[in-house]
């Protein structure tokens, strides 16, 4: 009988977590599985460092510049339209 | 308009796309289009806000094409039918992502993240970005790229998995 989830299935679960809302059912397997399974511990962590760290680099992104050459070009290709 | 919004829409464009020549592109067709359709625009919204919204539409259109050139990223790993029990595990004993993150210097490790971004496949950076730049809904994440919930998480979790290894890797 399987009635655990795999870490496949956890790690997922955790990663739904963090885009919509998790039944009390999933959370509690993530949260028994978590207990017995060092790697899972792990992701549910690692997951949710990343995704701070993703919140912060997209917050801050870097910036790009055209040369005042290109604008120019831009400006005479789009007079032709 | 052009001086006034073109680099604002080239850096938005970078933070989606890694290929500067086809952002810069796209951002030119943003041009003509709202040239072509300036009428539609309404006076009360900002013309920065509706530009980009134009440009945004070319960025999701070019993924949805370019989508149709690779095979479908999700049923790779759909296939890896190897112990499923155990995979994760292997992936995980050296994973510090934590330390990263607290110890290094912030500019730095977000430059790090960057370019593990610019390692996963084009669409996943595509979704990646829609998360957290535009903080859109998954609904309409799945909408833009035409795919179901549970492959959005499935994604997600990949590209984490692949973002985690690479910047681990950066650090040992």
């Amino acid at each position: 009988m399987d009635i655990m989830k795999n870490c496949q299935e956890i790690t997922q679960d955790i990663e739904k977590g963090h885009m919509t809302k998790l039944s009390i059912k999933e959370r509690l397997e993530i949260r028994v599985h978590s207990i017995l399974c060092p790697p899972c511990r792990q992701y549910f962590k690692d997951s949710a460092t990343i995704d701070n760290m993703l919140k912060r680099r997209f917050r801050h992104p870097e910036q790009y510049q055209f040369s005042l050459e290109e604008k120019e070009n831009m400006k005479k290709n789009i007079r032709k339209v | 308009m052009i001086d006034d919004h073109s680099d604002y829409l080239l850096s938005f464009a970078m933070s989606k796309l890694r290929d500067i020549d086809l952002a810069k592109d796209l951002v030119q067709d943003t041009f003509v289009s709202a040239l072509t359709k300036i009428e539609t625009f309404e006076k009360r919204s900002k013309l920065r806000t509706w530009l980009t919204s134009i440009l945004n539409r070319k960025i999701i259109d070019h993924w949805r094409k370019a989508e149709t050139r690779y095979t479908d990223p999700i049923s790779n790993f759909f296939n890896q039918n190897d112990d499923s029990r155990h995979w994760i595990l292997e992936k995980t004993t050296n994973s510090n992502i934590k330390n990263i993150d607290e110890q290094i210097n912030e500019t730095e490790t977000l430059t790090e993240l960057g370019d593990c971004l610019d390692t996963l496949p084009e669409k996943w950076r595509g979704i990646v970005a829609s998360k957290y730049l535009d903080e859109k809904e998954s609904e309409q994440i799945c909408n833009d790229f035409d795919i179901t919930s549970s492959n959005l998480w499935v994604i997600m979790h990949r590209a984490k998995l692949l973002l985690r290894d690479c910047l681990n890797s950066k650090w040992t």
